[in-house]
């Protein structure tokens, strides 16, 4: 009796974990999610974790490429490689293509087995570590804010700073000189706040706002060596449109640049770059340090409602040896459309920004889409197959230049979520997949969106705890 | 007047559904403002997640309860019920204590101000389950004889109460301290307490990105993370030392005094309500009635009294535009300027 009961037990476990047999084809791939189907991945990538969409009892599915083939045999929805399994398939399948294969049970009758899908395995690697904030799509408060630091090849992640240490303030602009993680850079509003700038893990607080300034820094980038940082300083307004199909609209009344340096303490100011006709914002350096490109509008000068008239046009101006240039170089201008959040690739090969119809805050408007210059050509790339129905903006280049990740709100139009892309060498992008997640529901109950996604090659050297002591010292003062 | 045989148990159940009668009737829109800000899961990640924390344990289950708040009928008996039993294990306290039946109306203080705290509307319900919980584990620590195992109790177990239940384990140990005193115990086992639980304490919040006062204080008893009111400390302490009461012997007389009685219920009476910000509860009943569409009963309202807030107004404005009189009356009451 004992032995019999054992062996029912084996043959129901091994009955769990077998490839279904005479599974009913359809000619229909499976409704996944995220989505992952023919995406390109990096090989240091975490698990490729999803949800089947169909109502299902169970799923079974395999990932395969030549003679090594992982399964998984799920009692709901939820797709979960294990992750050493998962390494060993992407390592074998370099250049190559993973195909898979998913059974579903709607019934207790009978499997489905849907059209195979194929992940296509890339050589270029990607950065190891993805920074971003997480917030709410708020339209007046913020809560409960921090920046979280996730490691792309699994699923760790540790927080960088949060609202516990901050008095609940405000926390932003995150930012690495050139995806190193030992110069990075993010600012603390409010009380015992400022630009907390890391250099190999030696913290400092600095206030580089001066009585000149409108505001303190918003948007800003480093030079390549990390010695200089240009950053923007804006007025900013929020509104509520009475159109119910736009959620809000946020204008600069007033914005200007600037640029820190961070080894003498100075600021570099340029009356092209402070020009009161004018909003200049979303400074980004060029690839060698040399040029700083920017956006920039006539300013506000009337009635609010004029916002749909400004159209901020992306302008050069040259940097070297710590001075700004004599004149500046329009490269795009149209009355149809807004630049914004320009940002070179590390090899200087490209530039992508972000299109709008109008204003300085596309994460808020649908039709927001990415676009890509060859600075070589000069010819733009309108990346159709990156863009998506809703909101795609804010971008970042990994190191080697191959990959992009940006903050996408194209499932459901309100909450951001990473997602990358390749470019290979001739310019060609991949469709875009989501950051995977450990567990695959994770974006359903995630009640935050993904800000500022910005790629490093490595942890930063500081936990909260050093943030924490560093906010009550006092901080260095720019002249 | 002297009362000579009474049933405690009536008190106590008397006490209960006063209290559900308070805040079925006069606060149901507490619940729904409690309600509307979480999203409890089922899943293991938030299960996971929860108890990644100290206190997290507490913070689950008062999750869990916190989503039938949707039906105030069943936020009301839950609330009641937590604070009758509150007391009633503070009278389990106060008997170890050598507590006489006089006593008896002494037991609801612990209560009252609980009840009174939670008219703060950012309290949150896992702060009344952690009391609950503690008065729990120290009935648990009195209960023992051994003294081995009252040294596992207060060393070990103070280490897993506190990772259940948060900050509260501290009253607990204070509890345990006193107690220990009374019965002239090794003084030894209260220090032995105190450093294991400050010990964890510290541990935790190496392992976290919480200040160290969240780890003395509680981490998710209050709403906001930036401060913890006065009220809960002094709860707190009240929950630990509340048994002393057990010892209060009158000379006059040792019987229930429907004197003693009447203070206690007259405190409670003008005490509670205290807690209660009148145009907070106007932005949340307004927030409530318009949750559940009840137009006509937010312009009674308004019509009794003009609403004193921005959020109020909005939601005034809104009902009479559901019932297609904003045009003609929207002027009838106050607004906010032109600015809305």
């Amino acid at each position: 009796m004992k032995n019999l009961a054992i062996i029912i037990i084996f043959l129901t476990l091994v009955s769990c974990y077998s490839k279904p047999e005479n599974a009913r084809l359809i000619d229909s791939l499976p409704n996944i999610y995220p989505d992952y189907i023919d995406v390109s991945i990096p090989p240091n990538i975490a698990p490729l974790n999803f949800l089947v969409r169909d109502s299902c009892k169970s799923v079974f599915v395999t990932a395969s490429y030549n003679d090594t083939e992982i399964s998984i045999a799920s009692h709901n929805n939820h797709v979960c490689f294990d992750i050493n399994n998962w390494k060993k398939l992407i390592n074998n399948a370099i250049n190559n293509d993973i195909e898979i294969n998913v059974y579903t049970k709607i019934n207790n009758r009978e499997f489905i087995k849907h059209k195979s899908f194929k992940i296509h395995v890339l050589r270029d690697s990607i950065d190891p570590y993805l920074t971003y904030r997480l917030i709410e799509p708020d339209y007046e408060v913020f809560s409960r804010l921090k920046i979280e630091q996730r490691c792309i090849e699994n699923f760790d992640k540790k927080d960088i700073c949060n609202y516990n240490i901050t008095n609940n303030s405000c926390m932003n602009c995150h930012t690495f000189a050139a995806n190193n993680p030992k110069k990075s850079l993010f600012y603390v509003r409010g009380e015992n706040g400022g630009a907390i700038l890391n250099r190999n893990g030696k913290l400092r607080k600095l206030n580089i706002k001066n009585q000149n300034m409108s505001s303190g820094a918003v948007y800003g980038h480093f030079s390549l060596d990390g010695r200089y940082f240009v950053f923007s300083t804006n007025v900013i307004i929020p509104g509520l449109h009475a159109d119910p199909n736009k959620r809000m609209e946020v204008f600069d009344t007033k914005s200007d640049i600037y640029v820190a340096d961070l080894e003498t303490n100075k600021i570099i100011t340029s009356p092209l770059l402070c020009d009161s006709l004018k909003s200049e914002t979303f400074p980004c350096f060029s690839a060698n340090g040399k040029k700083i490109f920017y956006c920039s509008a006539p300013a506000l000068q009337n009635d609010v409602n004029d916002i749909k008239n400004i159209h901020y046009a992306l302008v050069s101006i040259d940097f070297q040896d710590g001075k700004i240039g004599i004149k500046t170089d329009t490269i795009i201008k149209s009355n149809n459309i807004s630049v914004c959040l320009p940002t070179v690739s590390p090899d200087g090969k490209y530039l992508i920004y972000t299109e709008a119809d109008y204003g300085t805050f596309p994460i808020w408007h649908k039709e927001t889409e990415l676009r890509m210059i060859n600075l070589q050509t000069m010819a733009t790339d309108s990346l159709n197959g990156v863009n998506s129905q809703n909101s795609d903006t804010y971008h970042t280049f990994s190191s080697n230049s191959k990959w992009v990740v940006f903050a996408s709100k194209r499932d459901d139009g309100l909450y951001g979520k990473p997602y990358f892309f390749h470019i290979d060498n001739n310019g060609k992008t991949t469709k875009p997949f989501a950051l995977p997640q450990k567990y695959p529901d994770f974006y359903d109950n995630c009640l935050k969106s993904f800000n500022i996604p910005e790629l490093s090659k490595g942890a930063v050297p500081f936990s909260t705890k050093d943030v924490e002591v560093l906010l009550k010292r006092e901080s260095v003062e720019f002249e | 007047m002297l009362i000579k045989n009474y049933n405690k148990y009536i008190l106590s159940a008397l006490f209960a559904v006063v209290a559900f009668l308070f805040w079925k009737i006069g606060y149901a829109c507490a619940f729904s403002y409690h309600e509307q800000f979480q999203m409890f899961l089922t899943t293991k990640n938030y299960f996971l997640e929860r108890m990644s924390l100290p206190g997290g344990l507490a913070d689950y289950v008062s999750e869990f309860l916190v989503q039938f708040y949707y039906f105030p009928l069943f936020g009301a008996l839950i609330v009641a019920a937590l604070l009758l039993v509150i007391q009633m294990l503070t009278w389990r306290l106060m008997v170890c204590f050598s507590a006489k039946d006089f006593a008896y109306v002494f037991s609801f203080l612990p209560s009252i101000f609980v009840w009174q705290y939670m008219g703060n509307e950012s309290v949150l319900l896992s702060f009344l389950v952690a009391v609950t919980a503690s008065l729990g584990f120290n009935f648990g620590y009195v209960s023992i004889k051994n003294n081995v195992f009252k040294i596992v109790y207060s060393t070990a177990g103070v280490v897993v109460f506190y990772y259940l239940f948060g900050a509260i384990a501290f009253s607990s140990v204070f509890c345990m301290v006193i107690w220990n005193f009374k019965e002239k115990i090794n003084v030894f086992n209260s220090i032995l307490a105190v450093l294991v639980a400050v010990f964890t304490a510290v541990i935790c919040y190496n392992l976290t990105s919480y200040p160290l006062f969240r780890f003395f204080l509680g981490i998710n008893y209050f709403r906001f993370p930036t401060e913890i009111p006065m009220m809960q400390i002094l709860i707190m302490i009240l929950i630990a030392v509340c048994p002393l009461l057990g010892l209060i012997e009158p000379k006059i007389n040792k019987k229930i005094s429907i004197v003693s009685l009447a203070a206690i219920a007259i405190f409670g009476a003008f005490y509670v309500p205290t807690g209660f910000k009148a145009l907070n509860y106007e932005v949340i009943e307004y927030d409530y009635l318009v949750r559940i569409g009840n137009w006509d009963k937010i312009i009674a309202i308004a019509e009794k009294q003009n609403p004193r807030t921005p959020q109020s107004v909005s939601c005034l404005n809104l009902a009479l535009a559901e019932k297609g009189e904003l045009g003609n009356r929207m002027c009838d009451f106050f607004q906010n300027g032109k600015e809305g």
